[in-house]
């Protein structure tokens, strides 16, 4: 599953964000136990919901069309993350696309990336190189 | 409302496990990754 196998990546990345002076979350719109789920499997940050969407929509996160959904490239991405991290129940919009935000202390956007599509995630080193910018100064 | 980098978040509720209302503001304290997924099992 392409969010799970991103949540298991920033979950290795975790240590080397700290040490830079970052932290992270994760944030969903499916159920409150699979949240609880993944930090009892030591996600070692917190997993919250957002039943009404509220955080999509302030970043402009939007849902999958169906065009898009129907793509060949959606279902690559499903397929290669398929091995990575185990399939299980669907909460949620299934049609939700993910999203990646870099907020400052204050919640000033510093980076966003709106997926488009399953698993449109930024590559992790991106990220890393974006916190590493933020944090410097 | 829609965030373009510089633009500031509001500072929106959303759950945490228990379903409890928690405004975001407490979780960004620092520099803050968000991951927007879905969750699954």
């Amino acid at each position: 599953m392409p969010c799970l196998d991103y949540l298991s990546q920033l979950r290795e990345a975790y240590p080397q964000l700290e040490a830079l002076g970052a932290q992270a979350l994760a944030v969903a719109n499916g159920a409150h136990y699979q949240a609880q789920r993944l930090m009892d499997s030591g996600t070692p940050f917190p997993c919250l919901v957002d039943p009404e969407r509220r955080l999509y929509r302030a970043l402009g996160i939007e849902r999958i069309g169906w065009g898009r959904f129907a793509q060949p490239d959606t279902w690559r991405r499903y397929l290669r993350s398929v091995g990575k991290a185990r399939p299980g129940r669907i909460t949620g919009d299934p049609r939700q696309a993910p999203g990646v935000v870099v907020l400052a202390p204050d919640r000033r956007v510093l980076y966003l990336h709106r997926g488009t599509t399953l698993g449109d995630y930024p590559p992790m080193a991106e990220l890393i190189e974006v916190v590493r910018s933020a944090t410097r100064n | 409302m829609t965030s373009d980098v510089g633009d500031v978040l509001p500072d929106l509720l959303l759950q945490n496990a228990r379903g409890e209302e928690v405004p975001i503001s407490r979780f960004v304290d620092r520099t803050t990754v968000i991951q927007c997924l879905r969750y699954y099992g």
